[in-house]
């Protein structure tokens, strides 16, 4: 969606449009659900982070003003700061962290298939988990909330030039452990 | 800048090209990455999503308090400043509808309090009048043409308002105005003789005056000899150029006791009543002012006339012109 559109979307929701509320759900829910998996490598956590973002968005929404940032920034500002409070939460709840859980897969998956899934689920995590937390940000605002370099580096409040050259070393970092690891199997 | 690794990383993951193998095999981890976050998929949110789809529409309804405040700011200051401009207007004045208003809704006194104020000033005024009379007669007399002015003021809310309320008030007026005349006629006791005596001459002399081919010369003098309101002298307003009166009719008021004196030119073309025949208290106070005033009158009007108190000036002149009868 361009930003002009995004835009008038934004502010029919602010209004009380309904259509424009379900279209912005619609839109940014399993990109915040994403952002959170990433970040949280876990399932469960990851949906209350979502569900708790589009809480505060409510609340919040009336208040906002389209500035720099943009609704994305200002949408997933709010959903780090929910991820840093379901981290401090988690990690008194929890003591060790089993990486990503894979979704409940098709009725029709077979037991190897979901044996690989969770193989693959875990080396995902232990590889992201290797990385720095601005190299996991860039990575979940990147590819788990399918934002672009520049609207990261509005999320994170850094320059587009930094945010690549995080995003290029994580990968690299990624790819190396990548190579290790099938290299030691 | 542009060929960086990083930057031609990020343009193939944007869905450009580069020949670098090293750009490329990022490129693919990053495929990989995507796919497995994405294999996990997304709750639908169901529930989340009716929560907040119904949440805005709700907030859409409910404006903010907070946008009515300007508003009622605004309207409570024009009110505030309406009250303050409007909050002393007499009948006939442009605000007084405006006051009638503010009154009712009590953001305004009401023109039966302020007359009830009014009079219980005077009360107190006519009251030092009498006691100080005796003593201070000039004081006294200026307190009770003072006290006049303000029953006048006080009889024309009272007179707009119209309800038995008022009518007792007007009655309380009457006492206070019969009070007041009676302190003024006390400590100038030639005035009504005065009074008296010119409504006797203008009756012998009318005939004279009104003869006389043009009206405004006696205008003129009645003017120099310091009345200060020849204008208003019926003797002196016959100003039309044309205006020849054979006989001038001296009408006495209803009353027949010298009150409301006109004289008035009856042939056809005569026209002796000048432009100030309409306006009743200009036309009294030229029967009862000018040269025949005596000296202590005559201070008292110049000095009304410098101090700028007109209104005090004609309530003077209404007394000086009713005061025969009290007399009598």
């Amino acid at each position: 969606m361009e930003t002009r559109d995004l835009k008038r979307v934004v502010q029919k929701a602010t209004k009380g449009d309904e259509g424009a509320a379900a279209t912005l759900f619609d839109l940014y829910y399993p990109r915040v659900y994403r952002y959170a998996l990433v970040k949280l490598r876990h399932q469960a956590d990851a949906e209350d982070v979502a569900a708790e973002t589009f809480a505060k968005v409510l609340r919040e929404l009336k208040r906002f003003k389209w500035q720099g940032g943009g609704f994305e920034a200002w949408l997933f500002r709010i959903a780090s700061n929910v991820v840093v409070d379901q981290q401090r939460r988690s990690s008194r709840e929890r003591v060790v962290d089993t990486g990503v859980e894979p979704a409940r897969g098709p009725d029709d998956e077979t037991p190897e298939q979901i044996a690989v899934d969770r193989e693959r689920a875990k080396r995902l995590g232990a590889m992201v988990e290797q990385l720095s937390d601005d190299q996991r940000d860039v990575i979940a605002l990147r590819f788990g909330a399918g934002l672009t370099s520049q609207e990261t580096a509005r999320v994170m409040d850094r320059k587009p030039n930094a945010i690549r050259q995080l995003q290029f070393r994580a990968l690299a970092t990624l790819r190396d452990r990548t190579d290790e690891s099938e290299r030691l199997s | 800048m542009r060929n960086a690794p990083e930057d031609a990383l990020d343009r193939v993951l944007s869905g450009g090209d580069d020949a670098d193998p090293l750009v490329n095999d990022l490129a693919v981890v990053a495929g990989d990455l995507k796919a497995m976050i994405n294999e996990h998929g997304s709750p639908s949110g169901s529930h989340e999503r009716v929560v907040f789809v119904q949440g805005m529409g709700a907030q859409g309804h409910s404006p903010s308090p907070w946008r009515f405040v300007g508003p009622a700011a605004v309207v409570v200051s024009l009110l505030a400043l309406l009250g303050f401009v409007s909050h002393s207007a007499i009948p006939g004045q442009a605000l007084y509808p405006v006051r009638r208003i503010m009154s009712s809704i009590g953001l305004a006194e009401s023109p039966l309090h302020e007359a009830d104020r009014r009079i219980g000033s005077v009360e107190a005024a006519v009251q030092t009048a009498e006691e100080v009379e005796a003593d201070w007669p000039s004081e006294a007399d200026d307190l009770a043409v003072r006290g006049i002015t303000g029953l006048s003021l006080a009889r024309e809310l009272l007179e707009d308002v119209g309800s038995p309320q008022a009518s007792t008030r007007l009655e309380q007026i009457e006492g206070l105005e019969a009070r007041a005349k009676g302190v003024i006629v006390r400590v100038n006791p030639d005035v009504g003789d005065k009074e008296e005596k010119k409504i006797k001459a203008k009756k012998h002399t009318g005939a004279k005056s009104s003869d006389k081919k043009n009206g405004s010369e006696d205008a003129n003098k009645d003017a120099q000899k310091g009345s200060g309101n020849g204008a208003g002298d019926p003797e002196a307003s016959g100003n039309e150029p044309d205006a020849t009166p054979n006989e001038g009719q001296h009408d006495e008021g209803p009353d027949g006791n010298g009150q409301g004196v006109d004289v008035q030119g009856d042939q056809p073309g005569a026209n002796v009543q000048g432009n100030n025949v309409n306006d009743d208290t200009s036309r009294r106070s030229g029967s009862s002012g000018g040269d025949q005033r005596d000296g202590s009158v005559h201070d008292r009007r110049q000095r009304s006339d410098s101090e700028g108190q007109g209104a005090v000036r004609r309530v003077l002149q209404k007394v000086l012109r009713k005061k025969g009868p009290d007399k009598n």
